[in-house]
């Protein structure tokens, strides 16, 4: 190394200062993204997590019932319930300031076992009137309500009784706790949410295998034709995909409705009974890939424009039959647009809410439908939440195999 | 008269473990042509990035006109920047890109109308305002970027490979219009590039740049004649390089043994403490005389060999020759000088022209040394 | 390759096959959606071919009917709040990535696309549940707010896509000039991205314009935007002023697609030579 001129004796000092003033670079860059991340965060994405934290929270009973909580904290299943036990839910009734946390306390044991609502508001009723001189709790509750003899109502007390719980989870994937704390599932006739589970999934698999079937040779048709062709095809993709999806599925509705398009078309041939199109898994279908076709054809042409016909040639040259050129040379080559379009498909297929609601019928009713109905009937949070937690960590699961694949965090659909 | 501009000790890293620039110190002297020249990762870019403050140093201090610069923002260094790619304002027509510092300024209206005519003129490009930089051809958008860096008469004009992109006519005569806007505007140029004859033509002074720190600084006459090492001696147009052996020294010659052909003499370049073994002697082509039969001129090193290769060049000849001991040396000459393939030769030349040095030459920009030493082995 | 190597006649039938399906996967593509518009227009409330007389009664009907009317007005002031909103923290933030090179940047782009990657139903749940405790469901701050969130991620989508071939050197350059990096953003940065911001805007409409889910759970009777205003009336499929106001969202939909295509345009322009056409 050589030095042009000897090294100053005055050598500055000053590295602090410029790391500072790249970190103040960087900062004023960030400065520009902060507003946009915290406006998610509070208006969305806190309000998701808030939701997702509901299906393993378990306070209710704990707020409500806090002495007998504490009573049985020690109880084993298989052990008789400690007269501490008693003394504290007959104290906890009797003290219950507010009749609402006892209610929602109530409402909480009532999804765990069935009964248990009446049970603990009728008790708490009877024990107002009651007159308190008694020291015999024990005899006091079970002539209140029979049911107190019987340890399963201790043991759902107890295994409610916070501050989180499994209960959600396992109900939302058909599975229970028996009193003694062993996960058991439930038989198949009784179960409620695989099935819907099974719908949601199998509903996106049909679509996006049909998807892949009509998009992948429209794709492939646009990346062959001539530009202007290839302009008009796009138009056709894209001229959907900006009409608001109320207005698609209404239009679907109409042409499958009973005097739809289609319907009437059929019978003037004499082809169709006066069945219904509508209301049934084919309906939501062909819907749901009139939707999400673009998702599938918009990725795939980005990828089938780069691939060379020179390649396609030469590997005919070479002696390779069309299936050959096909599967060997050109489906490698667009299999990232492949991937990614499926991908996106089906992760947006999951969350579909709207298009079963109208033209399914009762067995197309997958797992949002179902958030929806135990938020707005039955205002079972927990529940709603734990099926959430179900789909979310379904959808990004796909969306982790998307950013891995594709290698960029953003859902674009390829250059237009 | 104080440089106007000083590094002093500058080092970059971007991870902070390797240096892009080492330790660099660095005058710029007022008014000149200085050119930073290198291979391309040398730091030349980074050092040029770091005086218009597109980048911080790691280390060290950039002072202009004495002060310190390091931490002063770009938008307040009064530091003009002519791009490779242009960077002219794609929606902007030509005069509104060379209105746009003026304006940024608050110069008066018809003060900027006046005085971007007069930046076109300059460039010797009248009656383009009006049109968009996409409507001009590539030397034109070069012009226009010129006039736009120079047009608010800052204090040093910085040029990032200003000439890459053009082709080589185009780049010959936009060197010639550099140099003479230099000469008639006065102001501070530096100026990067890879390309030698660019900064053999247009500087006052040249830095060789390689791996972060500087290998020699001096005018073009310098650098040719007297190059500080063996890289340099490489890097600045053509030069043999034959490996050899130090017999000893005094105090301006060295007198080597060039194995299997003979002992020579050459000026010392950069031998460290002498008695070293094993050295390189670097000699231009062009300053090597070839004869027919040896001259036994004793003020010249005289070696013999046969031509291996001869070379037609339109304007002149090079001839291969095959030293006796195996290593070849080029050779320009004039097309009239008739030799044949496989004939015996004599070359000599002067020791002035021949510089020994004992550092490898490692690294460098082509063939032409790595060619040599494989002859050797083989 | 079928129509790329080779001429044999099974290959030509290939390719007049394939012709004929995406003929067909067009008609798949629009058909629905043309199918209804002239229904619209029929004087008789039936909903099948052909159409018995040509009347504008379902329009009027629509815009004489107070329920149909507020939930016009309501998408326009939602979506049109929501773009705005969305643009402006979408740009700022596409900008900020663009600029800043951190580490952590690909979760940075993960948190801001979670609107566009959580399912609506559990956006709508999730919003409704934290906005109904600060009283801010059932309100038109509360719906805009939700909206924004949901287009904003397709702004910087967008806007990144643009500033990707956005030449960084045209930035030093003005700085180099003399322009504080505000003026440089606001005389270069702008004026040259601005495609792309137009571009992400609609899209962000669009997404607004589209949503029934988040609108369902958060907006209350009085907010009640057009496509909610439909579900709701969609258990009757035979209203025929649901049709005409779906038929008037399709024009929405042609033009914004006609605006985006006239976009694309300009932008090529201004990418290719021939300035003068760009304009200013």
């Amino acid at each position: 190394m050589r030095h042009w001129r000897p090294a100053s004796d005055h050598a500055p000092t000053i590295a602090r200062d410029q790391a500072r003033s790249e970190r103040a670079a960087k900062l004023r860059a960030f400065m520009l993204i902060a507003p946009l991340l915290v406006f998610l965060l509070v208006v969305f994405i806190g309000p998701v997590a808030t939701l997702l934290g509901r299906s393993v929270d378990d306070q209710e009973v704990a707020a409500a019932l806090p002495r007998t909580v504490t009573a049985l904290s020690d109880w084993q299943w298989g052990t008789p319930v400690p007269d501490s036990a008693y003394k504290a839910l007959v104290e906890d009734l009797r003290e219950a300031s507010t009749p609402a946390s006892l209610a929602s306390a109530a409402g909480r044991l009532n999804y765990a076992l069935p009964g248990m609502r009446s049970q603990l508001m009728t008790t708490r009723n009877r024990l107002q009137r009651a007159d308190g001189a008694t020291s015999d709790f024990k005899a006091l509750l079970e002539s209140l309500s029979p049911k107190w003899s019987e340890p399963e109502s201790w043991a759902a007390i107890k295994q409610a009784s916070g501050p989180v719980t499994d209960f959600y989870l396992l109900t939302a994937l058909d599975m229970k706790r028996g009193p003694d704390g062993s996960i058991t599932s439930l038989p198949a006739n009784l179960s409620a949410f695989v099935p819907s589970i099974v719908t949601t999934f199998t509903i996106a698999l049909t679509v996006t295998i049909l998807a892949i079937a009509f998009g992948f040779p429209f794709a492939y048709l646009m990346a062959s034709a001539s530009d202007r062709v290839a302009g008009i095809l796009m138009f056709m993709v894209l001229l959907p995909f900006l009409t608001a999806t109320m207005v698609r599925i209404l239009a679907w509705g109409i042409l499958l409705g009973r005097e739809g398009v289609i319907k009437s078309g059929l019978m003037a041939l004499g082809l169709s009974e006066p069945l219904d199109l509508l209301y049934n898994r084919t309906a939501v279908n062909i819907a749901l890939l009139h939707i999400f076709v673009p998702y599938m054809v918009l990725p795939l042409y980005s990828v089938m424009k780069t691939v060379p016909q020179a390649h396609l040639r030469a590997a005919a040259s070479l002696g390779a039959t069309p299936l050959t050129v096909f599967r060997r040379v050109y489906l490698p080559q667009v299999a990232p647009g492949l991937a990614a379009g499926s991908l996106l498909v089906f992760i947006q297929c999951l969350g579909v809410f709207v298009v079963p609601a109208i033209l399914g019928g009762a067995r197309e009713q997958g797992l949002p439908v179902l958030i929806a109905h135990y938020v707005n009937k039955t205002l079972n949070w927990g529940l709603a939440a734990a099926l959430s937690v179900i789909l979310l960590v379904s959808v990004y699961l796909l969306y982790w195999l998307f950013v891995k694949l594709t290698k960029s965090a953003t859902l674009s659909l390829g250059a237009r | 008269m104080a440089p106007i501009v000083e590094f002093k000790n500058i080092s970059k890293s971007y991870d902070g473990q390797s240096f892009v620039i080492n330790n660099l110190n660095l005058d710029v002297q007022h008014g000149e042509f200085l050119t930073l020249l290198g291979p391309s990762g040398s730091g030349k870019t980074t050092a040029l990035m770091m005086l218009a403050g597109f980048e911080a140093p790691t280390n060290g201090e950039i002072f202009v006109e004495g002060r310190p610069y390091s931490s002063l923002p770009p938008h307040k260094r009064d530091i003009g920047v002519v791009f490779q790619s242009y960077a002219l304002f794609p929606h902007m027509t030509v005069g509104d890109n060379i209105a746009f510092p003026l304006q940024v300024r608050g110069h008066a209206a018809q003060d900027i109308g006046r005085k971007v005519a007069a930046a076109l003129d300059m460039v010797r490009l009248p009656g383009v305002a009006s049109r968009k930089p996409s409507e001009l051809s590539g030397g034109q958008q070069q012009r226009v970027a010129l006039a736009r860096a120079l047009v608010y008469e800052p204090k040093i004009v910085l040029m990032d490979e200003p000439l890459g992109a053009l082709d080589r006519q185009l780049r010959e005569e936009m060197q010639m219009e550099i140099k003479s806007i230099h000469a008639r505007v006065g102001v501070t140029f530096v100026y990067v590039t890879h390309d030698q004859g660019e900064a053999l033509t247009m500087s006052d002074r040249v830095a060789i740049f390689r791996r972060g720190v500087i290998e020699q600084i001096a005018d073009p006459q310098t650098l040719y004649d007297r190059p500080g090492n063996a890289f340099v001696a490489t890097f600045i147009g053509d030069s043999n390089l034959l490996t050899g052996r130090i017999l000893g020294r005094d105090a301006s010659r060295t007198m080597l043994e060039i194995p299997g052909a003979g002992t020579i003499a050459a000026s010392a370049g950069d031998i460290g403490d002498g008695n070293a073994n094993d050295a390189y002697v670097a000699i231009r082509p062009e300053r090597i005389l070839v004869s027919r039969s040896r001259t036994e001129d004793v003020g010249r090193n005289e070696l013999s060999g046969t031509i291996d290769k001869t070379i037609f060049f339109g304007d002149h000849l090079k001839l291969v020759i095959r030293l006796e001991g195996g290593q070849l040396l080029q050779v320009k000459t004039e097309t009239a000088q008739p030799f044949q393939q496989g004939q015996a030769v004599s070359a000599s030349w002067s020791p002035e022209d021949c510089i020994a040095f004992t550092s490898p030459p490692a690294n460098t920009r082509d063939g032409v040394v790595q060619s040599l030493k494989n002859t050797v082995a083989a | 390759m079928k129509a790329g190597v080779g001429n044999t006649s099974a290959q030509r039938a290939g390719t007049i096959a394939l012709r004929l399906f995406g003929l067909l996967f067009c008609i798949f593509l629009i058909g629905p959606i043309l199918a209804f518009v002239p229904m619209s227009f029929n004087g008789v409330a039936l909903l099948h071919y052909p159409i018995e007389s040509f009347s504008l009664r379902w329009y009027w009907d629509l815009f004489s009917s107070s329920e149909w009317r507020l939930a016009f007005f309501n998408s326009v002031v939602v979506a049109t709040s929501a773009t705005v909103l969305a643009t402006a923290l979408g740009v700022a933030a596409a900008f900020g990535l663009w600029r800043g090179r951190f580490r952590g940047q690909g979760f940075i782009m993960i948190l801001i696309m979670t609107p566009m990657i959580v399912p609506s139903v559990i956006g709508a749940v999730s919003m409704y549940f934290s906005f109904a405790q600060v009283g801010l469901h059932y309100t038109y701050v509360g719906l805009i707010l939700a909206h924004t969130a949901m287009a904003a991620p397709i702004v910087v989508v967008t806007v990144s896509a643009v500033l990707a071939r956005f030449d960084g050197n045209l930035l030093r350059a003005a700085a180099s000039m003399g322009a504080h990096p505000l003026l440089a953003f606001r005389r270069i940065t702008l004026p040259l991205i601005m495609p792309g911001v137009v571009s992400g805007a609609v899209f962000a409409f669009a997404i607004s314009l589209d949503d029934v889910v988040v609108a369902l759970f958060l907006a209350g009777p009085d907010q009640r935007t057009l496509p909610v205003q439909m579900y709701m009336r969609s258990t009757d499929l035979f209203d025929l002023a649901t049709a005409a106001a779906a038929s008037l969202m399709f024009v929405v939909a042609i033009a914004m697609m006609v605006f985006l295509e006239l976009l694309r345009r300009r932008d090529q322009l201004s990418q290719k030579h021939s300035g003068a056409a760009a304009g200013q």
